[in-house]
């Protein structure tokens, strides 16, 4: 298969071009379908510029709940791919994605954590400090999850796959069983918001969770950009990290940071959405550059795309109800990576595929 | 001017180095033997501060080397070790670019690609540029590497400072037009004020390109100095276990061995 020729640049104005264009469709399509005309008035109504009546409820759930939800959408599919470019050139492995090292699941148990035991502070759920309490935990037990996987599967000096996976499927297990009792001594709406959580929604998206996300998640995706060198590098090799310039143990620490920081913001707030860390920077891999500057932004915009998109089809496909988002990614995510797989079993691929 | 004190450095209970000093002097072409296991590798391993020396202490002109910021390490040195296969796909110039690193922020300049070209040019790659890495043989690899680290340490045109370079077997999968040609390139790079460290197997290429030989035996310099004086009849049937004889190239007069 001969690479489409385009420059970096010519792909992220296209893949730009895609995420709104995504972002448009979304922002039109669901339970209640738009017309453009009358998201225009709403919209200049929102900021302001008009006051033409326009029917209250379309404009109510446009503004409160569609357009929060919809931006909310795009940032979590971005921060989540670029933390599995992050991932992958970290482990030095292409399968690698937040859901197998840890990160998820960790991430899944501290925010189960705060759900069932933050019933019991009173000012988990009211205050201001309870609003960054979930994050925080989500974000502790996240790390500590991936540090883990990470410190079991380097024991022998450098990572070692088979290890990484099985200790993936260790520390997964033990996290799953973590949530899984705390949703055993829950009460039942507890259980049910657990049990919903873990095939991740965005049905609770509102601006506030948006104000959180969308700052971490844009920081995030710029320092990542800042160690996009020095994971190339790491391509070569750990000592050729160094001898180009990098500290190779600080960076892997900031690395693990960084992507357990984009990972867990996301998660706390919409829950385990797997695949997505996986799948996008693969897609962008087929056009044969492992360059992690061009990863890092081509996968943000496409990630946001294609999350954006899996959203609105949650949405529609079974409206007014709704479907969790995280079934809808596994269905679509798995079998393209199975065909990824195959493909790259058959193809001439030289080097650590499964090394 | 590199300058190590007293070198020691062990794994579990091995002593791996035992107590090496050394000195290297910019301009000369040095060139390390020792049959397999005798700490070549290690030795090159603490010189450029990939590992820690347990006693001992290493110089890069009058500073101690670990005193030296990491960034400005990657200015002055630059190693080629020996490198597996990669785990993921990267085009022949995105490697050579790599040795640009060090000098540009996010985004290569002009003058990064067109060294990034020189360097491939004088290893007689250019016209593989935009190859996937993964595609080329063994001793194309070697080769674009070689560019890396040449593109590492390019010296501006009145820039006369000391670079340091350090080689790992970097012809072990050339063939011999090949061997010659690099072999003559990292000459001419030490005869301009660099200090070139290169680990190689073949005796008869160190008495023809080295300015100075370390023959190194279980984890000791077993001799040190020009040529024609370490690598004699005694000390190679001490270090290899084999004895060589020497002949006479007819048309150079340069000793040559044969076993």
């Amino acid at each position: 298969m001969k690479p489409p020729s385009l420059s970096p640049g010519q792909w992220y104005r296209l893949l730009a071009g895609l995420l709104v264009i995504s972002i448009i469709a979304a922002l039109r399509i669901g339970a209640v379908d738009l017309t453009f005309a009358d998201i225009n008035q709403i919209l200049l109504n929102g900021s302001g510029l008009s006051d033409t009546a326009v029917d209250p409820i379309s404009q109510g759930l446009f503004l409160q709940i569609r357009l929060p939800r919809v931006l909310l959408c795009a940032t979590v599919g971005a921060g989540l791919s670029v933390s599995g470019v992050l991932m992958q050139a970290l482990f030095r492995n292409p399968i690698v994605e937040p859901g197998l090292v840890g990160t998820s699941s960790g991430a899944a148990l501290g925010a189960a954590l705060v759900f069932v035991l933050g019933k019991n502070i009173n000012w988990a759920f009211t205050d201001a400090l309870g609003l960054f309490l979930l994050p925080c935990v989500a974000f502790v037990f996240a790390f500590g999850a991936t540090l883990l996987v990470y410190r079991i599967a380097s024991i022998s000096g450098k990572v070692n796959v088979a290890t990484m996976v099985l200790a993936g499927i260790a520390i997964n297990a033990l996290a799953t069983g973590g949530t899984g009792f705390l949703s055993y001594i829950a009460r039942d709406p507890q259980a049910r918001s657990i049990t919903f959580w873990n095939l991740g929604t965005f049905s609770g998206a509102d601006w506030t969770q948006f104000a959180i996300v969308f700052p971490v998640t844009s920081v995030g995706i710029l320092l990542s950009l800042r160690f996009t060198k020095a994971l190339n590098v790491l391509i070569l090799g750990e000592d050729e990290v160094r001898h180009l310039g990098y500290n190779i143990d600080r960076l892997k620490i900031q690395v693990l940071l960084l992507n357990t920081l984009l990972v867990a913001i996301g998660t706390a707030m919409v829950g385990v959405i797997s695949f997505v860390g996986l799948v996008v920077p693969h897609l962008l891999r087929l056009l044969k550059t492992s360059d992690n500057r061009f990863l890092v932004i081509s996968s943000a915009l496409l990630g946001g795309s294609l999350l954006t998109l899996a959203d609105t089809i949650a949405r529609r496909l079974v409206a007014p109800a709704e479907f969790p988002i995280g079934v809808i990614t596994a269905f679509v995510g798995a079998p393209v990576f199975i065909w990824l797989l195959v493909r790259n079993a058959r193809s001439f691929q030289k080097g650590g595929f499964y090394a | 001017m590199l300058k190590a004190e007293n070198l020691s450095f062990q794994i579990g209970q091995k002593t791996l180095i035992d107590d090496v000093s050394l000195t290297l002097l910019p301009g000369e072409f040095t060139m390390v033997l020792g049959p397999n296991g005798a700490g070549k590798s290690t030795l090159l391993k603490l010189l450029t501060g990939t590992e820690t020396p347990k006693t001992g202490q290493i110089y890069y002109g009058d500073q101690p080397l670990p005193s030296i910021p990491l960034s400005t390490q990657a200015r002055q040195k630059a190693v080629l070790s020996q490198l597996l296969s990669l785990p993921f796909d990267l085009s022949v110039n995105e490697v050579v670019m790599m040795g640009r690193y060090p000098y540009f922020d996010l985004n290569p300049t002009a003058q990064d690609t067109q060294i990034a070209d020189h360097c491939l040019e004088s290893v007689g790659m250019l016209s593989f540029k935009t190859r996937a890495f993964a595609s080329l043989s063994g001793g194309e690899k070697q080769k674009i590497h070689l560019a890396r680290v040449l593109a590492q340490l390019y010296r501006q045109p009145g820039d006369e400072s000391v670079k340091y370079l350090f080689l790992d077997e970097p012809i072990s999968a050339l063939d011999i037009q090949y061997q010659h040609q690099i072999l003559g390139l990292v000459r001419d790079l030490a005869a301009k004020n660099r200090v070139v460290f290169v680990i190689v197997h073949d005796i008869n290429l160190a008495l023809h390109y080295a300015d100075n030989v370390i023959l190194m035996d279980q984890g000791r310099i077993f001799a040190m100095g020009i040529p024609e004086q370490v690598l004699t009849v005694e000390a190679i049937e001490t270090v290899f276990k084999i004895r060589p004889y020497f002949t006479t190239h007819p048309e150079t007069g340069r000793r040559v061995m044969i076993w």
